[in-house]
């Protein structure tokens, strides 16, 4: 970085618009400011790092704003701004940087904006400004000047204080030399413990649950696969069973198709064993009427065969029968003995009446049976003919009875034959029930089929849901590998790191005091010698009978300790190693020196030497000094001097810049 | 921490060297330019990482 110009408007005690032109000769390499006690000399250091960082560090909380313009501005009312501008060189490339407060007057009194502006642009090849965004000025200007080295660069000696107790120094150091980088990249890798690191991310990224659940799941569809192998073997044990059921039914059916004849004599067998019965029953019912029947009119039964006898004897008989009907000879007797007829005519031996009585007798037993045939065929007759009907329904009831034995002999002959036929054939019943019981068979097989394509189709289900978890976990897992892979390389990372840095402090510990040394021995007129800690703090020490001191301090020692100390960090800084990658971690840097009153409590002797080596360490060097201060360094340095400005006091508010030519040395 | 195996893999020292001077490289960038967050740095560093492993040379 080299820094062409500053131009300051309004800033404290410059109004106006002033312009600083910085030599950037490398012969030439210093431009000198000169100035009185209070002449501005500091408010110039300040205006460069207020335009840098957009901070200030006066002693006196006054206003940034010249006096005298806010007065102006008072006194016509107007607005005006503060502003500070720098032109510089980095990498080859020209930037503007200008920073501006603007100020405005409310009720007789100039107050500043709440927020100052910053503008950043750098100048391309083709000569055309390009802009730099607001939002990227910040940490463009940090790339350029780190705000933390600053204070190394633009050096405030009454500020800067002793270089020893500086707490800023080991990052200063660290940042200049590079080893922030090499400690940066150790804490952003870090460890696998730590969440916000790169190895730390990796291990989070790592889904080592995953591969839990993905183990979990294969373990599942293992199992449902071989509960499914169990399953199907049964299933295909109970198909086989079933085809097998299924073929001794249709047997069966076969069978009982067969015993169709069987089954249809079985039937008429139980017909006729059922009309058998019926018979057999009537029969006995009949038997049972006939012998009502007989013992109603037995002595008929006995009596009548005798009766036909006696009137198939009779029928040639000579019957006379001119006798009275069923008269017998004592009635005849008595009436002739009463001597009166029933009629009333009386009968008297001999007449008519008694003479017709005597004929009568003589047709009347004993002395006619011609009469007693006659009544006793009659009668048998009645008699024979009254049993008509009781031998009509015996011999009914009888006729029945035969018919009922004749009919109960042909069923039972028919039954035997039926009996006869079905002997030796096989029993339809039991072939039915066995047929009953294959179809029972085969509907509880078919249910246990259902049953198990449902635990089939269940165990498929888990097979499916647990190859889908496995899938994604197994990615998961997949992917482990992977960030295993990152990790193992991130680790590889880190060991070179912690190495390089190991190596780097150790080699920038030793240099840095090497360089040190040299420049503190070109500076310093004594035997002491400058030691530097791991922390990269400075202490000086002496030799005192073999044995080294900690020596104390002057203000003038601490002074020429700490450009000692700069100029080895500056020439350390800008130290290109040949080679490159042995260095990857630092930017060769020419920085500039840009020094406030560098020589204040140092002596004549020392600002000598100080004088000789400031140049030849850095590329370029702003000395903004006191007269006197200069007197003692002119002789060192006046050959290197490429542009000389005078900051020449008007007043306790007002300074002007003014630039001293060959004529006005 | 993990039980996972990467005996079968080894570092591939090319890609190693440049994942090497990228980070560096980027890390010194921020040192400068001080623009990335530690978070965002850690991101950029992994996703050197990454694209180095599994560029095909």
């Amino acid at each position: 970085m080299i820094i062409k110009s500053l131009e300051i408007k309004n800033f404290r005690q410059f109004k106006n618009e002033k312009k600083i032109l910085f030599s950037t000769s490398e012969s030439e390499n210093i431009t000198l400011i000169q100035g009185d006690n209070t002449s501005g000399k500091t408010t110039l250091l300040q205006a460069f790092i207020w335009c840098l960082y957009g901070e200030a560090n006066f002693k006196s909380k006054d206003s940034l704003i010249n006096t005298i313009t806010s007065y102006d501005m008072m006194a016509s009312n107007s607005d005006d701004e503060v502003k500070v501008s720098i032109e510089l060189i980095h990498h080859g490339l020209i930037y503007y940087i200008s920073r501006s407060l603007n100020h405005v007057v409310r009720i007789n009194e100039v107050k500043p904006a709440p927020m100052n502006i910053v503008e950043m642009s750098y100048k391309q090849q083709d000569g055309q400004q390009q802009r730099i965004p607001t939002h990227q000025i910040k940490q463009k200007i940090e790339e350029i000047l780190p705000q933390d080295l600053s204070t190394y660069f633009l050096y405030d000696t009454e500020r800067f204080g002793n270089i020893t107790t500086k707490s800023d120094v080991t990052d200063a150091v660290k940042g200049i030399l590079g080893l922030t980088v090499l400690e940066n990249t150790l804490n952003h890798i870090g460890k696998e413990t730590q969440k916000t690191s790169l190895l730390g991310k990796f291990h989070a990224s790592l889904n080592l649950k995953g591969n839990q659940v993905a183990d979990e799941a294969l373990k599942n569809m293992q199992e449902a696969e071989d509960m499914k192998v169990t399953l199907k073997e049964r299933e295909k044990e109970k198909t086989k069973e079933l085809e097998h059921y299924h073929t001794a039914k249709k047997q069966t059916i076969e069978i009982l198709r067969g015993l169709e004849e069987s089954a249809k004599l079985q039937l008429e067998r139980e017909k006729k064993e059922k009309e058998l019965i019926y018979e057999k029953n009537f029969l006995n019912e009949s038997f049972a009427q006939f012998y009502r029947n007989f013992k109603s009119n037995t002595f008929m039964y006995l009596a009548k065969p005798l009766m036909n006898k006696a009137l198939e004897e009779l029928k040639n008989a000579s019957v006379d029968d001119k006798g009275i009907k069923d008269m017998n000879a004592n009635s005849i007797r008595d009436i002739i003995q009463r001597a009166r007829c029933v009629c009333g005519t009386e009968i008297v031996e001999g007449n008519t009446a008694h003479n017709c009585l005597m004929d009568e007798l003589q047709f009347l037993p004993p002395e006619s049976i011609g009469n007693l045939i006659r009544n006793f065929k009659e009668k048998t007759n009645i008699m024979i003919g009254a049993s008509e009907n009781y031998f009509e329904n015996l011999n009914s009831h009888f006729k029945s009875i035969l018919i009922r034995q004749n009919k109960i002999s042909e069923l039972e002959d028919e039954i035997e034959s039926i009996k006869s036929n079905l002997k030796d054939r096989d029993s339809v019943r039991k072939h039915q029930e066995n047929l009953t019981e294959i179809e029972n068979k085969i509907t509880n097989i078919e249910n246990l089929l259902e049953s198990l394509k449902k635990q089939i189709w269940d165990q498929d289900k888990i097979i499916e849901t647990n190859h889908k978890t496995y899938s994604n976990n197994i990615g998961a897992s997949e992917k482990n590998r992977e960030i295993r892979v990152y990790m193992e390389y991130a680790q590889e990372l880190l060991k070179w790191v912690e190495t390089r840095y190991s190596n780097r402090e150790n080699d920038i510990k030793n240099k840095l005091e090497e360089k040190v040394n040299e420049y503190f021995t070109k500076i310093y007129h004594g035997s002491r010698k400058v030691r530097i800690d791991d922390k990269y703090r400075v202490t000086l020490i002496t030799t005192s009978s073999d044995r080294e001191l900690i020596t104390d301090e002057s203000q003038g020692l601490e002074t020429v300790k700490n450009f000692a100390f700069i100029s080895g960090l500056v020439d350390m800084a800008k130290e290109k190693l040949n080679d490159e990658k042995s260095n990857l971690e630092m930017d060769a840097e020419d920085y500039p020196l840009i020094l406030d009153a560098p020589f204040s409590n140092a002596d004549e002797k020392h600002v000598e030497n100080i004088s000789k080596v400031l140049p030849e360490v850095a590329r370029q060097l702003i000395l903004i000094v006191m007269a006197k201060d200069w007197n003692y360094a002119e002789k060192s340095m006046k050959n290197k001097v490429g542009k000389r400005y005078y900051l020449d006091k008007k007043s306790e508010v007002l300074t002007e810049i003014v630039e001293v030519g060959e004529f006005n040395v | 921490m993990s039980s996972f195996n990467t005996e079968e893999f080894e570092i591939d020292k090319k890609k190693l060297e440049i994942i090497k001077y990228r980070t560096i490289h980027e890390e010194k960038n921020n040192v400068k330019t001080k623009a990335k967050s530690r978070d965002a740095m850690i991101e950029t560093l992994r996703s050197i990482l990454i694209e180095e492993v599994n560029k095909k040379y």
